[in-house]
């Protein structure tokens, strides 16, 4: 329903426009729609909820249309896409903070059933249980489209708030610090919750991807 | 040099490891991961892993594959 709606604004817009290549801006649009995945991911780690993050990207990327002139083609176009994002997120919660009272976000969620996630490689002795076997030609991998997807699905296992976390780690590069504040979780807390996230992913691209290659 | 430092397993190293990542450890934790290191392939690829998840994130957050790849 939203990606219709964006669909239609994008139409009507290139009927409107008079100077751009009609051609250009249809690839530039089917772009865009390339990095909804990553951008709603973005926007869910920021909001922690899924309706929210939809809303905020589809402002994102209609803004993003009503200015694609300020792209100059100097940055990426998804970290182009990402500074929009970045303040139509602010804005959203400046709306959301003066529209109604914060409530405490739990943080109870993270105790995943899923095994994978609680029980460590490790041996009685503290010992790697099965040893960790080096991946061949990694670099190879970052030039991978379907690499990518399944980083992406690893990321999807992770518990929530361990998810979050990372990906404003890692991806996002915000300090710790800061997450811990955002996350409202104690550093220490914080801190295992990024460790295990590691973990997790680390064995989860090896299981799924460098296996395979191996 | 390596006199004080305390012999230390996989799971420890493992966790100084992605520490190192968000902060500079202390000078005795360093010191404990650089000799369980040099004994331990296991730890050195699972540093050399934990290193390439930084970069996979970073490449991800700049598009993921190289554009010749995405179209």
């Amino acid at each position: 329903m939203e990606t219709t709606a964006f669909t239609l604004k994008i139409q009507t817009e290139l009927m409107g426009t008079s100077h751009t290549d009609q051609s250009t801006s249809h690839a530039l649009f089917a772009d865009i729609e390339g990095h909804r995945s990553y951008l709603l991911r973005f926007a869910t780690a920021k909001l922690r909820d899924a309706d929210q993050a939809e809303e905020v990207v589809q402002e994102a990327l209609l803004a993003a249309l009503d200015s694609i002139g300020g792209f100059s083609g100097q940055s990426t176009l998804r970290t182009w896409l990402t500074s929009i994002l970045k303040f139509k997120i602010i804005d959203f919660q400046r709306r959301v903070i003066t529209e109604r009272a914060r409530f405490a976000t739990p943080n109870e969620d993270d105790d995943s059933a899923d095994s994978a996630w609680r029980d460590a490689p490790f041996d009685e002795t503290g010992h790697w249980q099965p040893r960790i076997l080096a991946w061949s030609d990694p670099d190879g991998a970052l030039e991978q489209k379907e690499f990518f997807a399944v980083f992406e699905r690893c990321m999807d296992k992770l518990p929530i708030t361990a998810r979050q976390v990372f990906f404003k780690r890692e991806v996002m590069g915000q300090d710790t610090d800061e997450i811990c504040k955002e996350e409202s979780i104690s550093a220490s807390n914080c801190w295992v919750m990024l460790h295990r996230a590691r973990m997790a992913l680390r064995e989860c691209l090896d299981r799924n991807w460098f296996q395979g290659a191996r | 040099m390596d006199d004080d430092a305390i012999e230390i397993a996989c799971k420890e190293a493992a966790r100084l490891m992605s520490q190192s990542q968000d902060h500079a450890l202390s000078d005795t934790d360093a010191e404990n991961l650089k000799s369980h290191l040099r004994q331990c392939l296991s730890c050195r690829n699972f540093g050399a892993q934990l290193s390439f998840l930084r970069k996979i994130a970073s490449h991800y957050q700049h598009g993921g594959a190289p554009p010749e790849t995405v179209k």
